[in-house]
């Protein structure tokens, strides 16, 4: 029996060593797929990833806060920037990936395919490596046009995934770095530029560099304002939306259109020593402070404003609960969803940027920008800016 | 090297390890399937249908390149693949504004027309280079002969 099976996997190995090799032959393309040029496209591709991945975690903590890590109000567009950078990197990775992948892929028919235990966990990693990269950059693109055909949930999902994907590539810079030196310390046989079978070395990263400029180029602009001329292929687009400002979820979808118009709507303010409701009226009795302040998405896309109402420290006062010292737990009209309630920590709410906004660019809120009153504070991602309040309770 | 070695590996397996707990923790069982299905489905995908694909575009751009000459068939490769990469950040947008959304301020780009453009640009310029370069390979090969 072990005989037979010994036959048979010397047959098998027989048949496909050739088939392997042909592959890699054909797949092969010395210089251009070699070490130096993965090293090259490596570096962009780690580069784009560590920025996705700080970016990422930045906004994770903005939204999940650590008690003991207070995090910055300004500058009022830090958030804008971050997150706006997380969606461009994570575009630019597109061309980036797969450049990286074409240019190891003859690697894949290496024979035998394995040689050692420590090399089939090498290769084990890589398909993690390789796999995770794929599925992370793919559902960030299909979450940016809210199309949700894979069978998880899209935010813990990417989360997760971001920490085996960063394990996973210091592990395989851990195992390539001797490959990673030997092409720093240049050797004089490996001229910067030299021809494969059509295209140069130089020439390939330049194309994988224009792929990657043009792809930033023409979706940029749903964040970037000097960009928004060339925006052709985002989701979103500057200026289009009620009051000329997008929007992440209407009051039709937040199941919101009746309650947000309701006659005898009130905004309550619970304090430790009792509560007080404000009508539409008592909030436009109150001082009104205007404050220049973006939306930004978890998305990506974000837009600068004008906002006007009453100052969250007036309203607090107001209610006698001045100088908060806990997150104040904020409540939307909005029964579903994860965001209906959402807490502010001490810093945002007695900053003096933040309001509770009746107006937008001059107008009365939109219902769909969060009518009768939203929250605006700076820094804070589009998510927290509470739509449709309710509800604010001070708890100390 | 020992030393940078041993502490890439063992922070990665440590990343690597958190983010499995995350899985294990913060994600329901009944969805790990579903992850690990399309981890999978990725590199197949990859390794098995779209690198097969560009490797064989490779092949033939070698086979063409002594007719229209080496420096053509390299920008008309450099231009097909800048439109391949914005197809494929563009499809998610194409396919899902075919699906609707009630939210009007999303998806308002005309994504077909643009891409239609792109790879007007893209075929133009790769047309262009094909011809200008067999231009010089044919001006090149009659020099030869009539020396």
């Amino acid at each position: 029996m072990a005989g037979f099976t010994e036959r048979a996997s010397a047959r098998i190995a027989e048949r496909l060593e050739p088939l392997m090799g042909g592959a890699r032959d054909a797949a092969s393309d010395p210089p251009v797929k070699s070490a130096r040029t993965t090293v090259v496209i490596g570096r962009l591709l780690g580069i784009a990833f560590l920025t996705c991945f700080a970016t990422g975690l930045y906004s994770h903590l903005l939204q999940d806060p650590l008690p003991w890590l207070p995090m910055p109000a300004r500058p009022v567009e830090l958030y804008r920037v971050t997150q706006g950078l997380h969606v461009i990197s994570g575009t630019a990775a597109v061309p980036l990936l797969l450049a990286k992948l074409w240019t190891v892929y003859p690697r894949l028919f290496e024979w035998p395919p394995v040689r050692s235990v420590a090399h089939a966990l090498e290769r084990a990693s890589i398909a993690v490596l390789v796999g995770v990269s794929l599925v992370e950059v793919t559902i960030g693109l299909l979450n940016l046009v809210q199309w949700y055909v894979f069978p998880f949930s899209f935010r813990t999902t990417h989360f997760a995934l971001a920490w085996v994907l960063i394990g996973a590539l210091a592990v395989h810079l851990g195992v390539k770095l001797p490959v990673i030196v030997r092409v720093w310390r240049r050797r004089p046989d490996d001229p910067p530029d030299a021809a494969g079978r059509t295209l140069t070395r130089r020439g390939f990263v330049g194309a994988v560099g224009a792929a990657a400029a043009s792809a930033v180029l023409l979706t940029a602009g749903q964040t970037v304002p000097a960009l928004a001329p060339f925006n052709a292929l985002a989701p979103r687009r500057m200026g289009v939306g009620p009051q000329g400002l997008p929007i992440n979820r209407t009051a039709a979808q937040a199941g919101v259109t009746d309650t947000a118009v309701a006659p005898d709507w009130v905004l309550t303010v619970a304090t430790p020593s009792g509560s007080r409701d404000f009508t539409l009226d008592d909030l436009h009795a109150l001082p009104q402070a205007e404050a220049v302040l973006p939306i930004a998405c978890v998305e990506g896309w974000s837009q600068s404003a004008t906002w006007r109402g009453v100052r969250m420290v007036d309203l607090l006062a107001a209610a006698g609960a001045a100088g908060p010292t806990a997150p104040l737990r904020i409540e939307s009209l909005q029964e579903r969803g994860a965001f209906a309630r959402t807490e502010m920590p001490p810093q945002y709410a007695t900053d003096p940027l933040t309001l509770v906004a009746l107006e937008l660019n001059g107008g009365t809120l939109h219902v769909d920008h969060g009518y009768p009153a939203r929250v605006i504070a700076p820094g804070r991602p589009g998510v927290m800016q509470t739509k449709w309040l309710r509800r604010i309770e001070v708890t100390a | 090297m020992r030393v940078a070695r041993g502490l890439l590996i063992a922070a990665g397996l440590g990343l690597l390890g958190y983010g499995a707990f995350l899985v294990l923790t913060e994600i329901a069982p009944s969805r790990w399937l579903g992850i690990v299905v399309w981890v999978g489905a990725a590199i197949l995908l990859h390794d098995g249908v779209l690198a097969p694909i560009v490797v064989a575009v490779g092949l033939g751009a070698e086979r063409v390149r002594d007719r229209f000459g080496r420096r053509g068939v390299a920008v008309a490769q450099g231009a097909l693949l800048v439109g391949a990469i914005l197809t494929a950040i563009t499809v998610p947008a194409l396919v899902a504004s075919t699906l609707g959304n009630p939210n009007p301020t999303i998806l308002v780009g005309s994504y077909g027309l643009a891409l239609a453009i792109v790879w007007t640009v893209v075929l133009w310029v790769a047309a262009l280079a094909l011809r200008t370069s067999r231009t010089l390979v044919r001006r090149a090969e009659r020099a030869t002969r009539t020396k």
